[in-house]
């Protein structure tokens, strides 16, 4: 029997999940990043223009899905230093639900003089200040979640955060791979951070997205939302659900396992990789032909992490990395034992 | 005045630092080696078999230069009986000098390849080094390294399954590989974020690009170039202590200097040339019209923001240099201190 890793029904959407428009420091007006994105070929466009959370739910239809979230910034605040020289917390905030119109964790203390202009009267009730430091930030994310919001921990070499800033980072959804803002200003995509998360049993998603502030920057990271509809609840499940894979062009339309037999189909790809949390890996590498149809036998992954199961307690997991020729790349979810042998829901 | 950031005389040999032949557990023979390495352009190879350093002088003439070199390995055991589960630090020593054996971290217990024993001397013997796991313990081991004259090398941070407080406090390291071709076709991918991290405290480490060739199918995919005089050990010793090298997967860069205020590059066919600094200055040149073969950038926001930086922060500013071309292959250039662009 087939276990299904990304849904079998449904149809896949494309997602830009990190956009500014002229609501912040964006170049284009959100009917303007609509046009751009439907162009090609998106269907769901996340707006998170810094600070202020302003949903744009009136250019939603049959065709376009317009998720509403939010942009936040913490930064460390060292004296009369510039702030490229200051680490900083990006991390975006998605609304679970179209009817959310608020986002309490605002503050006017952090909004950028060219944004003041797009407060209104209803935010400044709410004055949520946040410290440079992973418990605040921790914090924050827990008291976003109750208010209804998940959220993403964006590009950490752009905001030259290591280790120390990110390891002990908790109920992020999502860390971002790639950013196509950071990526065309000389910062390389990295899995690194996304992966010390994953090490730890932490259950985070990759993504990659555009954080998109002109034309230059956009359509370069994408999601793949595997979903029933286009709606506002059926897409936040799926996202919820990690029934996605982030890329930078190479596409999976399939993968799913059968006893301990991996089949992934994709675009033609000259790399697959299976990646776990230890060291056992599984590689089709410049293969003759490219490829668009693999199956791997993992059943070495299976018996390691049983054995880590058992002695250590492990929840070990697996992910997939398909790379073309021109070195882009799509990153599955990574998947655990315990949802892989149905211990666990 | 041009300031040149890799040397304006000499010429750039091609130098694969990280192999392993029969000696340990690599499938080629030291003469294949050199011929399939000499057969595609190469003429320099580091001999990096697992834990037993062998001079090969015999295979060294005037198109060809083997250097001394042996790789270390420091296990970290855990209670799953696979090695894919083991975290591993791997490094490699350099000899300063052709014809050395010895090393003041040798160990013939620690031999996990049984027919590499056959290689130990009586000489060799006479260390027996215990390594532990652990950021002290391989400090100590660099060090010991260090003082002997060795360069060292903290190889495949990835696959090492290490992370930042793994790596972030070691000290004495010459260069971290930002590349490796068996890791990489294995799925550990290029990156740099452990060199940056190093960079970032100050620590002067070169990227290396290197193959750690097992077999045929690993070879031929990351190189170091180093720019030197001429094709002697002493030489290009001092050329690779000195740092002048670019770590590659593809691209090659020519020329590198900083004149009024600008820094210069000059290489073959590129898709994107990229500045990297120790902060969030950086820059990015685009082909737009047929690929690029030069770049300039500007450092005067540089320059003019180390003043304030190094007054007020403990910052060690610094700038490097990507070249990726249209396949996403890159050169790494080393990065230059405040100090060496003034």
């Amino acid at each position: 029997m087939r276990k299904y890793l990304l849904p079998k029904e449904g149809q896949f959407y494309k997602a830009n999940m990190h956009t500014h428009t002229t609501v912040s420091d964006g170049q284009m007006t959100p009917a303007e990043i609509k046009k751009v994105y439907q162009d090609h070929g998106y269907s769901i466009v996340a707006f998170t223009d810094h600070d202020v959370f302003v949903p744009h739910h009136d250019l939603t239809d049959d065709k376009f899905l317009a998720l509403a979230g939010v942009e936040v910034a913490v930064s460390e605040d060292i004296p009369d230093v510039e702030f490229a020289s200051q680490k900083t917390y990006h991390l975006n905030f998605y609304a679970r639900s179209a009817d959310i119109t608020e986002f309490p964790l605002f503050s006017e203390k952090r909004v950028g003089q060219s944004i003041r202009g797009s407060i209104t009267p209803e935010m400044l009730k709410y004055d949520y200040r946040i410290s440079y430091g992973q418990e605040d930030i921790n914090k924050a994310i827990r008291f976003a979640d109750d208010c209804g919001f998940f959220a993403s921990y964006n590009h950490p070499v752009w905001s030259m955060q290591t280790y120390k800033d990110y390891g002990d980072l908790e109920n992020v959804w999502g860390v971002e791979v790639f950013n196509s803002g950071c990526f065309i200003t000389g910062r390389d995509e990295t899995i690194i951070p996304w992966e010390d998360l994953l090490r730890q049993g932490k259950k985070p998603f990759p993504l990659a997205t555009d954080d998109a502030h002109t034309l230059r920057d956009c359509c370069g990271g994408f999601l793949m939302v595997k979903a029933k509809e286009l709606t506002y609840p059926t897409v936040i499940q799926a996202l919820e659900k990690g029934d996605f894979y982030a890329t930078t062009g190479p596409r999976i339309y399939e993968l799913w396992l059968e006893g301990t037999v991996l089949h992934i189909s994709c675009s033609p790809a000259q790399q697959v990789n299976l990646t776990a949390e230890n060291r056992w890996t599984h590689n089709h590498f410049a293969m003759p032909d490219l490829r668009t149809e693999i199956n791997m036998d993992i059943s070495t992954w299976f018996r390691i992490a049983k054995e880590a199961k058992e002695k250590l307690n492990r929840n070990s997991y697996f992910r997939i990395t398909v790379k073309d020729q021109a070195g882009k790349a799509a990153y599955t979810r990574a998947y655990f034992y315990d949802e892989l042998v149905g211990d666990e829901e | 005045m041009k300031k040149y950031l890799l040397p304006k005389e000499g010429q750039f040999y091609k130098a694969n630092l990280h192999m392993h032949t029969t000696v340990s557990d690599g499938k080629m023979t030291l003469a294949e080696t050199k011929e399939e390495y000499q057969k595609r352009g190469y003429s320099i190879v580091a001999f990096t078999d697992h834990e037993v350093m062998l001079p090969h002088e015999d295979l060294t003439d005037d198109k060809f230069l083997a250097i001394t070199s042996v790789e270390y390995a420091c296990n970290r055991q855990t209670r799953v009986n696979d090695f894919s589960d083991v975290t591993a630090v791997h490094i490699n020593f350099y000899s300063p000098e052709p014809n050395r054996t010895t090393s003041p971290v040798f160990s013939e217990p620690r031999f996990w390849i049984e027919h590499s024993k056959q290689y130990v001397t009586d000489e060799m013997r006479k260390t027996d080094y215990k390594m532990y796991y652990g950021v002290d313990h391989i400090n100590h081991m660099i060090r010991l390294g260090n003082e002997a004259g060795f360069l060292v090398s903290y190889n495949h941070p990835v696959w090492s399954l290490q992370n930042y407080p793994e790596y972030a406090g070691l000290e004495g390291v010459w260069g971290v590989e930002v590349h490796n071709t068996g890791c990489a076709i294995a799925g550990y991918p290029d990156t740099t974020v452990p060199l940056d991290d190093l960079l970032r405290q100050g620590k002067r480490v070169v990227p290396l690009a290197t193959d750690d060739a097992h077999s045929f199918k690993d070879c031929f995919g990351g190189f170091t170039m180093i720019k030197a005089k001429e094709l002697s050990y002493p030489t290009v010793f001092d050329a690779m202590k000195k740092g002048d090298l670019y770590a590659s997967t593809g691209p090659e860069i020519y020329d590198l200097y900083i004149e009024d205020g600008e820094v210069h590059i000059s290489c073959s066919p590129a898709a994107e040339i990229m500045l990297t600094t120790d902060r969030r200055y950086a820059g990015v040149k685009k082909a737009t019209q047929g690929p690029l073969t030069e770049a300039t950038f500007g450092l005067k926001g540089f320059f003019h923001q180390n003043e304030e930086i190094l007054a007020k922060t403990d910052h060690k500013p610094y700038i490097r240099i990507t070249v990726k071309d249209a396949s996403g292959a890159c050169a790494y250039t080393r990065a230059y201190f405040y100090d060496e662009l003034q």
